[in-house]
């Protein structure tokens, strides 16, 4: 029966042709800056000579290297007769000249060769800053900024002290002294993590309403559930729809996924940066750098990542099946689907800020999606505990299980008319 | 044998059928009444669609939503809005809910051909059914129905939509089928069942006024029917004096049917009740008579 219920997705060519776009969409994301970034060969370069580990030898590799090419720099102006060390020195000042006198070729060198000082400038500089960092300042400053008082300013408070612990862990560990491409520059955590995390979690979410919707009413929207609920499988055949919803969901958001994953990593090079720790200060955006929870490398996270978009489609799934029991129409469904994601976004906005229950609210399916980026990190104070997803995700998982037997149970006994 | 202990079923507060009590064996049962009587919701309940208000409905003993499965097993039924796939044929269909009923593919592909065979439609059976003609797909509905050789087959107006040579088919195929199992047809229209029907069922205000052998039902009207012919021109007099239970034209003159007592006067021809008699007797402007 399965089967039969597959096929029933599989000729509907709308899943395929929003599939297409979906993916086509994620594309552009991806292509749309691209043209910022095409100086990330320089940290290829770094990282095949020297590895991803920043270590004294490193560091004194790459100096050597600047040395080296400080030389040519200097040849470059004889006028000046000046002597600089670092390629930004004699870049300040001499833009202009630069345009005029130097060709393609020449720029192109110079440039690579700035950003190369920039990556040892920052590897060299590591050490100072995680020793100044200060999970709890960052707690609090934050805590300032979104206004939390009272119980949630404590308990946040307390879990900054968890952070501040695996902070001191990740510095013994070394996980943050890794070469990665700047986040500061490039931004290449939030491009994947966030820009096409989140389209990926809503397109997911679209594919996934649309196809659990279209299978668990098509008999009611065809008016064939007079046969197919007086045969002998009768209204258990609903079984066999969330079967199927299963399969097909997962296939769906799967080749999403992967889809996107493939044009992202063929157009960016992560091929020898898959083992760097996803904590290493190179990934940071902002001065407060990300840290997991964990030592996770970045295919580690991207795995983990991986999982957790799929787990809460099923979520998603698991609702979209129980409104579809009662409401028996997809536009109904999809209204009621919307309405309920809406609510569960926006009732945080709303709650007092100083007690837990403001931390609660943020423990919602719909919430989850809104920044993966820091999924398994504790650079939210929302969400800043270390089984934060699991959590979230498992609460979830068995109220939409109670849910969906609820409703089944109440369909075996509804008249159908 | 199949027993509807003191049915009633309310939609809200509206009742649509009160005390329904029935019992049925082997044979054809026809349901007759006008549209709005009750036939689909007593229908509806005896496919498990939707459950007694008060009373249960028992074959051989056990409560039907009990039974579940192994009673939905022994159905065939054909609603009275038949629901298809536009882009499948009949055999595709059938071949899908032969799934649904259990039956092996390998059954299923041998039964279905004969089936649409004998529903007329073996030409047709490799076409989507996107074009098909209400009785095309009234048939599809049949040969459905029959899949799993059912001891039950509740059939809710089989003839909508089909032609009198079709209906005449219909007719044989159900003769054929009747010696060993249930079989349950709803209609508004005498003539399905006159012939083929062991039992008439009749519902009147609510409730089972009838459950009778055609034979014994005319009985109810035995001497009681009369007829007579008149012109054209005194048919409008005739209409206003005498409550007529039918009508028809015969050689250019009108002939009127009654019920009545006694006989009015000698022009008036004592005549043997049909089933459309009863009928109209029941359900027609004479009904309180
Ligand atoms: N789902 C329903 N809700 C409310 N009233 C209904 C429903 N289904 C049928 N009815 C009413 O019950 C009565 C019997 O309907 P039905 O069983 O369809 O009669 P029949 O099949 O003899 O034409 C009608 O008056 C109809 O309007
Ligand atoms: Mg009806």
């Amino acid at each position: 029966m399965i089967k039969y219920e597959l096929i029933k997705v599989v000729k509907s060519p709308i899943f395929i042709i929003l599939l297409l776009f979906f993916v086509a969409l994620n594309g552009l994301i991806i292509f749309d800056h691209k043209n910022e970034r095409e100086n990330l060969p320089v940290l290829q370069n770094i990282v095949e000579q020297y590895g991803t580990k920043i270590d004294d030898e490193a560091l004194a590799g790459m100096k050597k290297e600047i040395d080296h090419e400080m030389v040519w720099v200097n040849e470059l102006n004889p006028k000046s007769g000046k002597q600089y060390q670092f390629p930004y020195e004699f870049i300040k000042g001499h833009e202009a000249f630069l345009y005029q006198h130097l060709t393609d070729r020449e720029l192109n060198r110079l440039f690579n060769l700035n950003l190369f000082t920039q990556y040892y400038e920052t590897a060299k500089s590591v050490d100072d800053i995680y020793s100044e960092l200060d999970a709890t300042e960052f707690a609090r400053q934050q805590i300032k900024k979104y206004g939390l008082s009272g119980e949630a300013e404590e308990t946040v408070l307390n879990q900054a002290n968890l952070l501040e612990k695996r902070l001191q862990q990740l510095v013994k560990n070394g996980e943050h002294r890794h070469f990665f491409y700047l986040g500061s520059v490039y931004e290449m955590h939030s491009l994947l993590f966030k820009k096409l995390g989140r389209a990926i979690a809503f397109e997911g979410m679209i594919l996934v309403v649309l196809i659990t919707a279209l299978l668990t009413n098509y008999e009611f929207e065809h008016r064939t559930f007079f046969v197919a609920f007086t045969s002998k499988r009768g209204r258990n055949l609903l079984w066999d729809k969330l079967a199927a919803s299963v399969i097909a969901n997962v296939c769906a958001v799967m080749l999403l996924i992967a889809a996107t994953l493939i044009i992202y990593f063929s157009v960016y090079d992560y091929s020898n940066l898959l083992f760097v720790p996803i904590s290493s200060y190179f990934n940071s955006e902002t001065p407060f750098p990300y840290i997991s929870w964990w030592n996770l490398s970045f295919l580690q996270y991207v795995c983990l990542f991986v999982g957790c978009l799929l787990l809460s489609q099923l979520l998603y799934m698991l609702l979209t099946f129980s409104l579809s029991i009662w409401l028996k129409n997809s536009y109904l469904v999809f209204f009621t689907f919307a309405l309920f994601a809406g609510v569960s976004l926006w009732l945080p906005s709303v709650v007092s800020l100083n007690s837990n229950f403001i931390l609660i609210m943020h423990v919602n399916p719909f919430y989850l999606i809104m920044n993966p980026h820091v999924w398994f990190m504790g650079n939210n104070i929302f969400t800043m505990f270390p089984y934060f997803e699991a959590v979230t995700i498992a609460a979830w998982a068995v109220i939409f299980i109670l849910l969906g037997f609820f409703s089944m149970y109440k369909f075996k006994r509804q008249p159908l008319n | 044998m199949l027993i509807v202990d003191h049915v009633s079923k309310y939609y809200g507060n509206f009742i649509a059928l009160e005390n329904v009590h029935l019992q049925f064996d082997n044979g054809i049962y026809g349901l007759l009444a006008p549209n709005g009587a009750g036939k689909t919701t007593l229908m509806k309940m005896l496919v498990t669609l939707i459950f007694p208000t008060k009373g249960e409905i028992r074959y051989n003993g056990e409560n039907i939503i009990h039974l579940g499965s192994k009673y939905r097993e022994l159905l065939g039924y054909l609603p009275q809005q038949f629901g298809y796939y536009k882009h499948y044929t009949p055999a595709k269909y059938l071949l899908y809910l032969s799934a649904l009923k259990g039956i092996s593919k390998h059954e299923a592909k041998e039964k279905i051909p004969e089936l649409l065979k004998l529903v007329g439609l073996e030409d047709v059976m490799h076409k989507k059914m996107r074009k098909f003609s209400g009785g095309m797909i009234q048939r599809v509905g049949i040969a459905q129905a029959l899949l799993n050789d059912p001891k039950i087959l509740i059939l809710d107006e089989p003839t909508a939509g089909l032609d009198p040579t079709e209906r005449a088919r219909f007719r044989k195929l159900l003769t054929q089928l009747a010696n060993n199992r249930i079989i349950i047809l709803s209609t508004h229209i005498v003539s399905d069942v006159e012939s083929i029907a062991n039992e008439i069922i009749m519902i009147k205000d609510k409730t089972i006024l009838y459950k009778k052998p055609i034979r014994e039902l005319c009985q109810l009207l035995s001497g009681r029917i009369y007829e007579t012919a008149a012109d054209f021109q005194d048919a409008e007099i005739f209409r206003k004096r005498f409550a007529t239970i039918s009508e028809k034209q015969e050689n250019g003159q009108m002939i009127f049917r009654f019920v009545s007592d006694e006989q009015p006067n000698e022009n008036w021809k004592s005549v043997e009740p049909t089933l459309e008699d009863v009928f109209l007797h029941v359900y027609g402007e004479g009904a309180l008579a």
